[in-house]
């Protein structure tokens, strides 16, 4: 072997050496720039990884090219040999100049054992390279400690890898085509958003794994890698994924976005109306916006014909415009009311409706508010309305006066047959039957304008003095229904109310005249005021009947006459108390609390009991859920969760908004 | 104990007043076979007034469409998330009319799917016992309305309790006279009204 040979051996032993110095100063960068990372940023992000190799590169290469290994030829390194054996005499550097020219120098060579000299290098090289390593990875540990202790919290736990333990949970999710979303990847997730209708591949590095998606198993399959694999579709609420092994545990939220439904605005016509004629057309118009895009849109309506008990409907569509998926879209259309073939009377109820594309779980409608067309019914703007129905109490006065006038009639007939004690007697019974007449009429003037027969107007047979004449009733009508009056006034000097009584009070008051006459006996002279009043009463009778338009008479229940007096001692099942209503609260505050009490001894147990915690928050206290979901980030990358928990007690801790003023069933304030 | 207070919901697209005796006849039938202390008269409340919260039951009726406004439905869907019962009755007693198809669909998207409500519910033997279901109505048994008897109420659930109860048997007409004609029946039609006031009063 010639001494180039050994020298290059020689190289290679110090390259390596300067290879080792390098990755130690490399292990010592990568660690120093790791504590720089924990302490300045916090839990280091995947990207965080990045600055660290580099820096790890830049101090290996730079070593390694300090230590002249880049540039270490033979030469050099005989002379770094004769350094350290200056028993050589420069044999070694000589033979190495001029190989043919001195045999000699070759065997002082090979007679020195130099190579002692490079086992020592490689060995102080190995010495040194352990001990920078050894010192990188305490300080690698110490800085994953530095965020938490600087922090000064209650809690502070070690990365990733300390809970959970050796187990990796990789998900990919596959959202549902209509969407048009990409695929994700996540490894070890603490939670994973999909759209309702993902399919969602969960592969767990442990062989032996068992899979729990809320409270019902997962079943898996092996893998060629020695893992489990199970596939599921996005449940349909945000539940907790469980992934359990002998080698640790995780919880992964699984949170589902729901496919809204589209938001559809009527923008025309802005408000219900009454048309007075069914002929035109109404513009119509609205917006419609979906999260994932609308397929297709029109407006809807119904017409409704018809009252009372008796209706028929009909449908019907305009202006469908499909929209391709867009996320937004307008719509505008024209109703024509003659071809819909409305009659007075009619509504239609008019909305804008819009379908989305979601194939999978929809489609989803969104429905605009309802405007209400209504088309006025003959008569309707009048202020008083004509029923059909009357109560005769006019025909009945009629035939009693008229009977009361034919028996005056016989009475004057037979005046001169009769004697004078029995004439006046018969005289003073028709006055008296003409007084209760009288009054039955008073009675239908009094109901009429809502007072009451019985009231301050009563009057008898005995009140005789005290009857009022028809322009003192008048008088006394128009006072009780002044209110009404100025509200009926059609503009001229007479009510509707007044015009619809004077026959009747002009016959009151011409009954009291013939009733005076009958009194004293003079039936002659009573017959023209009979006549007069029998004229007035069929005026009255002919006359149009007007009602004021109202509510339903309002019915009053004697409760204790329907329990007989209050004897009926039925009892109604027992009752069953509800249950308190922050009952859920409460027991969020209590399973909040346990989870607290266990973070510092169980940290990976109370990290689940949070993420368990916080999907049964999700669709109640989304302030807490959403800080539970930070504290649970925070943990999980070993931070100080102190503000993230707190946010989470005050959200749970959000009194509750109890009305004390309202009972379970007390009078209320609402009309009649 | 407060008294009950029979309640009418008024809502802004129909005719919710089509049945003003209603009310007087379950208050009368209330007061004749329970001890619950009873409201001598009804009240009508607006749907989209936190009013109706005060309430644990609602009667809604009609015969024209029923679309809930915003408020409507925001104020409904408290009230039955609070534990209130609404008694929807089809004044059309038609099951495939206007009332029928929006009255379901509003209600479908507050309170949730209705479903038939089978015949040994609760409901049934909340005070009197109706072993057959919901009893028929005249309106049904003569042939009015879409011609059909419709044997079976439907309800959307809270829980194992009934939020909404929904009828196309048209009690509104059944029950709709004045209570002191209620002498002139040999059996009381408006006795399964008091289960429903009794059950809204105890589940």
């Amino acid at each position: 072997m010639t001494p180039a040979h050994l020298l290059d051996r020689t190289r290679r032993a110090l390259r390596l050496a300067a290879g080792l110095y390098a990755t130690g100063a490399a292990a010592i960068s990568a660690a120093v720039i790791h504590i720089m990372i924990r302490a300045f940023v916090g839990s280091p992000p995947v990207a965080a990884t990045i600055p660290i190799v580099l820096a790890a590169a830049i101090a290996w290469w730079a070593e390694f090219r300090r230590r002249g290994a880049s540039k270490l030829t033979l030469e050099r390194c005989a002379l770094w040999v004769e350094e350290r054996v200056p028993t050589m005499q420069y044999a070694l550097v000589s033979a190495l100049a001029m190989p043919s020219t001195s045999p000699g120098l070759g065997l002082t060579v090979d007679a020195t054992r130099w190579q002692v000299v490079e086992r020592d290098a490689l060995r102080r090289a190995l010495r040194r390279t352990g001990v920078l390593l050894l010192a990188a990875a305490l300080l690698w540990v110490a800085g994953s400690r530095v965020a938490g202790e600087a922090g000064g919290g209650m809690v502070s736990r070690g990365g990733p890898g300390g809970i959970g333990g050796t187990l990796r949970v990789r998900i990919r999710v596959t959202p549902p085509a209509y969407a048009r979303l990409a695929r994700q990847a996540l490894d070890d997730p603490a939670s994973v958003r999909a759209l309702a209708g993902s399919s969602i591949e969960i592969e767990v590095s442990d062989s032996v794994a068992t899979l729990r998606i809320g409270d019902h198993s997962l079943p898996a399959q092996t893998t060629s890698s020695g893992g489990r694999l199970a596939r599921l579709v996005t449940p349909a609420r945000t539940q907790a994924l469980t992934v359990a092994s002998p080698h640790g545990s995780r919880v992964v939220v699984v949170e589902v976005i729901p496919d809204s439904v589209p938001s559809v605005t009527l923008l025309r016509p802005a408000r219900d109306s009454v048309l007075r004629a069914p002929t035109g057309s109404i513009p119509l118009g609205a917006v419609v916006h979906d999260d994932f895009g609308i397929v297709r849109a029109a407006f809807e309506y119904i017409v409704s014909s018809g009252d009372g008990e008796s209706f028929t409907f009909g449908t019907g569509s305009v202006g469908e415009r499909r929209l391709g998926g867009n996320r937004t879209g307008e719509l505008s259309a024209s109703l024509d009311l003659s071809a819909i073939q409305l009659k007075p009377g009619d509504i239609v109820h008019l909305r804008a409706v819009a379908r989305d594309g979601n194939t999978v779980t929809g489609p989803g409608i969104g429905r605009s508010e309802t405007r209400t067309l209504r088309v006025a019914r003959a008569g309707e703007y009048d202020s008083v309305a004509v029923e059909g129905a009357a109560p005769p109490e006019e025909d009945k006065s009629v035939l009693s006066q008229r009977m009361l006038i034919n028996l005056t009639e016989a009475l004057r007939g037979r005046r001169r047959a009769l004697p004078r004690d029995r004439f006046v007697a018969e005289s003073a019974r028709l006055a008296r039957d003409q007084a209760r007449l009288r009054r039955q009429v008073g009675d239908i003037v009094f109901d009429r304008l809502g007072d009451s027969p019985g009231g301050e107007h009563a009057h008898d047979e005995t009140d005789a003095d005290r009857v009022l004449t028809a322009d003192e009733l008048l008088k006394a009508a128009e006072e009780a229904t002044k209110v009404e009056s100025e509200l009926l006034d059609f503009g001229s000097d007479e009510t509707p109310v007044t015009a619809v009584n004077r026959p009747l009070l002009e016959a009151y008051n011409a009954m009291w005249d013939a009733g005076r006459e009958l009194g004293i006996a003079q039936p002659e002279r009573a017959l023209p005021h009979m006549y007069r009043a029998l004229a007035a009463i069929q005026r009255a009778r002919a006359a149009e009947r007007l009602y004021l338009r109202g509510r339903a008479p309002r019915v009053v229940v004697d409760i204790p006459r329907v329990r007989l007096q209050g004897k009926d001692k039925g009892v109604p099942s027992a009752r069953t108390p509800h249950q308190p209503a922050d009952t859920a609260q409460l027991t969020d505050r209590r399973r909040f609390a346990a989870a607290l009490a266990r973070l510092m001894a169980t940290p990976a147990s109370a990290i689940d009991s949070f993420l368990v915690l916080r999907v049964s928050l999700l669709d109640r206290n989304a302030d807490a859920a959403r800080a539970l979901a930070a504290a649970t980030d925070a943990l999980r990358a070993g931070h100080d969760a102190t503000g993230e928990l707190q946010q989470a007690r005050r959200a749970l801790d959000e009194p509750l908004v109890v009305a004390d003023s309202v009972s379970r069933w007390s009078r209320g304030s609402g009309s009649q | 104990m407060s008294e009950f207070i029979f309640a009418t919901a008024q809502y802004e697209s129909g005719d919710w007043d089509s049945a003003p005796l209603v009310p007087a006849n379950v208050i009368d039938s209330v007061a004749r076979y329970t001890s619950i202390p009873v409201a001598p008269v009804g009240i009508n409340v607006s749907l989209s007034s936190d009013d109706a919260l005060r309430y644990p039951l609602l009667y809604l009726t009609g015969h024209l469409p029923v679309r809930f406004t915003q408020a409507e439905r925001q104020v409904l869907a408290r009230f039955l998330g609070r534990g209130g019962m609404l008694f929807v009755d089809d004044h059309n007693h038609d099951i495939d009319g206007a009332f029928h198809k929006t009255a379901t669909e509003e209600l479908a998207r507050v309170a949730g799917p209705l479903v038939k409500l089978p015949r040994t519910h609760g409901l049934y033997r909340a005070f009197f016992v109706f072993p057959d279901g919901p009893p028929n109505t005249s309106h049904e048994l003569n042939g009015w309305g879409d011609n059909l008897i419709h044997p079976d109420l439907l309800a959307a659930m809270h829980g194992d309790r009934i939020s909404v109860l929904y009828s196309n048997k048209d009690y509104s007409s059944e029950w709709g006279y004045h209570p002191d004609n209620k002498r002139f029946f040999s059996v009381d039609n408006t006795r399964f009204a008091v289960n429903i006031v009794v059950y809204a009063l105890t589940s």
